[in-house]
């Protein structure tokens, strides 16, 4: 697990919107850092609506949107897919090593038993027919 | 997680690559056999990504399988939608993408020599770069709503998804798929798959590229793999990063061990594996049913 300096806080506006917990805009894919959509854990999310060679460059956003500092790299636990298309995470960045495909809408709250597994998600690609 | 052992990420030093390695492989095989180690002798045969194939695929739906589940889903969604009024389909996962998967192309790096030449190591299809926004944008809210659903009230996708598994046997699928990236990165820690990384080192290194692994190629920030832009330094890289694989006995040495591992875990839980072939016939079942007409 890679963390970045946790002090180094970056506000990142956002849409006003319910809690990402809870949610997921539609045409967007949602990362979450807990189990179940992080309900019950600190609401650390990252949404995405384009392909990410390496997740390790993105920090996980808080409840608020606002930046926490730590990076994504390996610490996916749940996904939302709301793309519209269907979503690939890879195991390595560069969508390289095992794969896991997730079809519009679909849901997976324990990544633990995936292919990326917990905390091992490090790329992410988005495929629309 | 990685197949990385520690080392830095090096710089590659510029040379241009020599012509005829960019338009024949047998130069590269010839230059890494006359300056690095002996490459092991794998198991079996593997020349090319096509015979990729390992124990975990033939449980997989495969391609046309995965298209005929999808067909279907997208029907019993469309119905689903329908009943609320609603005469909104979303993309379905039809016989395009799921032909469209890379399978096991990718699974040990960009190995695929004629697609690192015309792609880098860019992904193998077109960039979906902004179709699903596009998508989302253009769908009315209430649509919106009706097709994802609530925590409280499942959406038509799930709702879909639950009809269409509806009376199969169980399986857990989640656990092949975390088999799945287990028998890789426990391959890749093999004595065998170090030592030819070693001979990739030097294949590369004697083709003007230093990079410490292959990590580290595709890694080099000059290439923006989430962009669609390709440059034809990226591709000559990646053209002899695929080349040097094959020819180090990388991506056979990585593929026998990943194999020989996914076979143990196949001969370790024979109910497991039967349970997954039972509930993919189900599926494949009721997917037919749907398509055929009958209401689920």
């Amino acid at each position: 697990m890679a963390l970045a300096a946790a002090a180094a806080l970056v506000a990142v506006p956002g849409p006003a919107s319910a809690s990402p917990r809870a949610t997921c805009a539609a045409g967007r894919v949602c990362l979450y850092a807990s189990f179940d959509f992080n309900r019950g854990e600190e609401d650390r999310w990252h949404d995405f609506i384009g392909d990410d060679s390496d997740l390790s460059d993105n920090i996980w956003l808080d409840g608020d949107f606002a930046g926490t500092g730590q990076s994504m790299d390996d610490e996916a636990s749940s996904v939302r897919n709301r793309a519209g298309c269907t979503v690939t995470l890879w195991q390595y960045p560069g969508y390289t090593g095992a794969h896991s495909t997730f079809a519009d809408g679909a849901n997976d709250g324990f990544l633990a038993n995936n292919s990326v597994g917990n905390n091992r998600a490090s790329s992410l690609d988005i495929w629309c027919a | 997680m990685r197949l990385t052992r520690g080392r830095p990420a090096g710089l590659p030093t510029p040379p241009p690559l020599p012509l005829a390695l960019a338009l024949a492989g047998t130069l590269a095989s010839a230059a890494c056999a006359a300056s690095a180690p002996p490459a092991a002798t794998p198991s079996s045969r593997i020349g090319s990504v096509s015979d990729l194939v390992l124990p975990f695929d033939s449980y997989k739906p495969n391609p046309a399988q995965r298209a005929l589940l999808g067909r279907a889903h997208g029907m019993l969604v469309g119905r689903c939608m329908a009943e609320n009024g609603l005469d909104v389909s979303p993309p379905t996962e039809d016989a395009t993408a799921a032909t469209a998967d890379p399978g096991n192309a990718r699974r040990y790096g960009v190995v695929d020599t004629a697609a690192a030449r015309r792609h880098g190591y860019h992904l193998d299809r077109p960039s979906s770069r902004g179709s699903s926004a596009a998508w989302a944008a253009a769908l009315p809210k209430p649509a919106r709503l009706r097709l994802y659903g609530t925590a409280a009230d499942r959406g038509c996708l799930d709702r879909a998804s639950l009809a269409l598994d509806r009376g199969s046997r169980k399986a857990d699928w989640a656990w092949l798929a975390l088999q799945d990236s287990l028998t890789l990165d426990q391959a890749a820690k093999r004595p065998a798959v170090a030592a030819a990384e070693e001979r990739w080192r030097s294949c590369m290194t004697q083709e003007g590229y230093a990079y410490p692994d292959p990590e580290a190629a595709i890694a080099d920030r000059r290439w923006n793999l989430d962009g669609q832009k390709v440059t034809e330094e990226e591709k000559r890289t990646a053209t002899a990063d695929a080349m040097c694989k094959w020819a180090s006995g990388l991506v056979s040495a990585w593929y026998t061990a990943d194999a020989e591992l996914q076979r143990a875990v196949v001969r370790d839980n024979p109910e497991r594996f039967a349970r997954l072939r039972d509930n993919l016939l189900d599926r494949l079942g009721r997917a037919a049913q749907v398509l055929g007409g009958r209401r689920g």
